[in-house]
């Protein structure tokens, strides 16, 4: 039996593909502990028998969010969100925690490194250490570059081999590539053409043995009958209120029609909520997907799996980060259609969602990607992956 | 070649196609609440994110094959740069390259 560390984020949806992987390793009888920095509700996440890695600070949650890109986001848009992202969030969040890292991995002893591909720090530590390492890419448009504008992937990397030297790394490359290998959260369908090396393990999204966390009001879901269902959601990550016109937007396009609508947003943001509408701030999204027609989202990388997993076509209006890519891959699969955030208008939203509604197409090349999803191998092909290093 | 792009009206000649090219990739409603100049900046202005800008430069690149390289000088810009790329700087690049012939 073998030992493994997760260095991990606090955001969500870095740690569940984590959650689901380490959970089948503890199943097998592996040790497994989670190395992150201490933030609400982030043990009760972790499953029965995990260790615990908590990094303690003296951070106040507002101070914590802020370094950890909960709150950016109100006008950060496109490709500036990229570069705040790395030099106001990842690099000093990273450097903040290394030394954390550093002490944990010396008491755990892990045989084997998991690190969220943005916890850089994890590899550094594991470097230092001299223990070996894998990436964890729960973002794989990270790990691409976009042929016309090179430099914007060079950027990136550049920020993260610069912050590798600083802590003694003396590589001029990331220390991905001198991973074991790096986990990618998706298909080579999905992800499109790539020079990527055989390293590079494509194992699907892994969403699967999440626990349902979150109350949901399935009466009012139930009593819509018949009528298509569609989810809107533009993410747990920025502030509703902020997003406040998206909100409404939503609300104008679909009042008054035959469509139950779950929106993912604070209620009490609403002067009134029609019939047709549950608002909520978290619902258990694994357990409401499979009844649903479309997903309209921000094009985050886990909501489009999740819904993609289920063959459920998307419209997608990115907001920032790497959801723009999503996004293209999304129209380019013939899995949904793409909207500007701030500028499509209601009855855009609105014939968006008939057009998916009413051609079949979209859903069955959602189901393609679904597929190739499904030959990638999910939790199992990544626990393989894990084992062979150790046994 | 347009004859009229080695005459001074060159640059709004480059310029109003850049215009319908920006039109064709954001909508031309999205572009008439918008009051673009020559110093709009792409991404910060329009708003224009990684794909939009990669779209943008294939149809600079189809319009003007061989005699522009847009191809190579967008892909030399690095992030800064590309925050602050406006339709003049782009208008300048194609005018002088046309020019140098």
């Amino acid at each position: 039996m073998a030992k493994f560390a997760f260095v991990i984020p606090p955001l969500e949806g870095h740690i569940n593909p984590t959650l689901s992987i380490g959970r089948r390793l503890l199943e097998r009888g592996h040790t497994v502990g989670w190395i992150c920095v201490e933030a609400p509700g982030i043990k009760e996440k972790l499953p029965e028998g995990a260790k615990a890695l908590i990094i303690q600070h003296h951070l106040s949650e507002d101070d914590l969010s802020e370094l950890t890109k909960n709150s950016v986001g109100i006008s950060i848009q496109g490709i500036e969100s990229l570069k705040i992202l790395y030099e106001d969030v990842l690099i000093p969040f990273n450097q903040f925690l290394l030394e954390g890292i550093v002490s944990y991995l010396k008491d755990f002893e892990p045989d084997i490194v998991v690190y969220d591909q943005q916890m850089f720090a994890g590899a550094v530590a594991s470097y230092r250490l001299k223990i070996p390492f894998v990436a964890s890419v729960t973002a794989p448009s990270s790990i691409r570059t976009i042929e016309a504008l090179p430099k914007l992937h060079e950027w990136e990397d550049n920020q993260v081999i610069s912050f590798q030297q600083r802590n003694g790394v003396p590589f001029d490359d990331r220390l991905d590539e001198h991973a074991e290998f790096v986990l990618v959260y998706t298909s080579d369908l999905f992800f499109g053409e790539h020079k990527l090396s055989q390293q590079y393990k494509f194992v699907g999204p892994v969403t699967e043995a999440r626990p349902n966390q979150y109350t949901f009001d399935w009466d009012r879901f139930r009593a819509w009958g018949d009528i298509p269902k569609i989810l809107v959601s533009i993410g747990t990550t920025f502030i509703f209120e902020e997003k406040i016109n998206f909100f409404l937007k939503v609300m104008e396009a679909f009042k008054n029609e035959e469509i139950g609508v779950v929106v993912i947003s604070d209620p009490d943001l609403f002067d009134e909520i029609p019939a047709n509408f549950i608002i909520q701030k978290r619902i258990p999204q694994l357990q409401i997907l499979p009844f649903l027609q479309v997903v309209v989202c921000h094009a985050g990388q886990n909501t489009v799996s999740e819904s993609l997993s289920h063959g459920i076509p998307l419209v997608t209006i990115p907001v920032a980060y790497d959801q723009s890519q999503v996004a293209e891959s999304v129209v380019k699969t013939g899995a949904g259609i793409r909207l500007k955030f701030n500028r499509f208008r209601p009855k855009e939203l609105r014939d968006a969602v008939y057009e998916i509604l009413n051609n079949s197409i979209y859903a069955e090349n959602a189901g393609t990607v679904r597929d190739s999803f499904i030959q990638c191998g999910g939790v199992d092909a990544a626990v393989g992956y894990l084992e062979e290093l150790v046994d | 070649m347009d004859a009229n792009l080695n005459s001074e009206k060159g640059k709004e000649v480059i310029y109003e196609q850049l215009l319908q090219f920006v039109t064709e990739i954001i909508g031309s409603d999205v572009m008439e609440e918008l009051n673009v100049t020559k110093e709009s900046i792409l991404t910060k202005d329009l708003e224009m994110d990684s794909i939009e800008i990669v779209a943008f430069a294939e149809k600079v690149r189809d319009q003007y094959g061989t005699a522009v390289d847009f191809t190579s000088w967008i892909s030399n810009i690095e992030l800064e740069e590309l925050l602050n790329l406006s339709f003049s700087q782009i208008v300048d690049f194609i005018y002088d390259s046309l020019n140098v012939k």
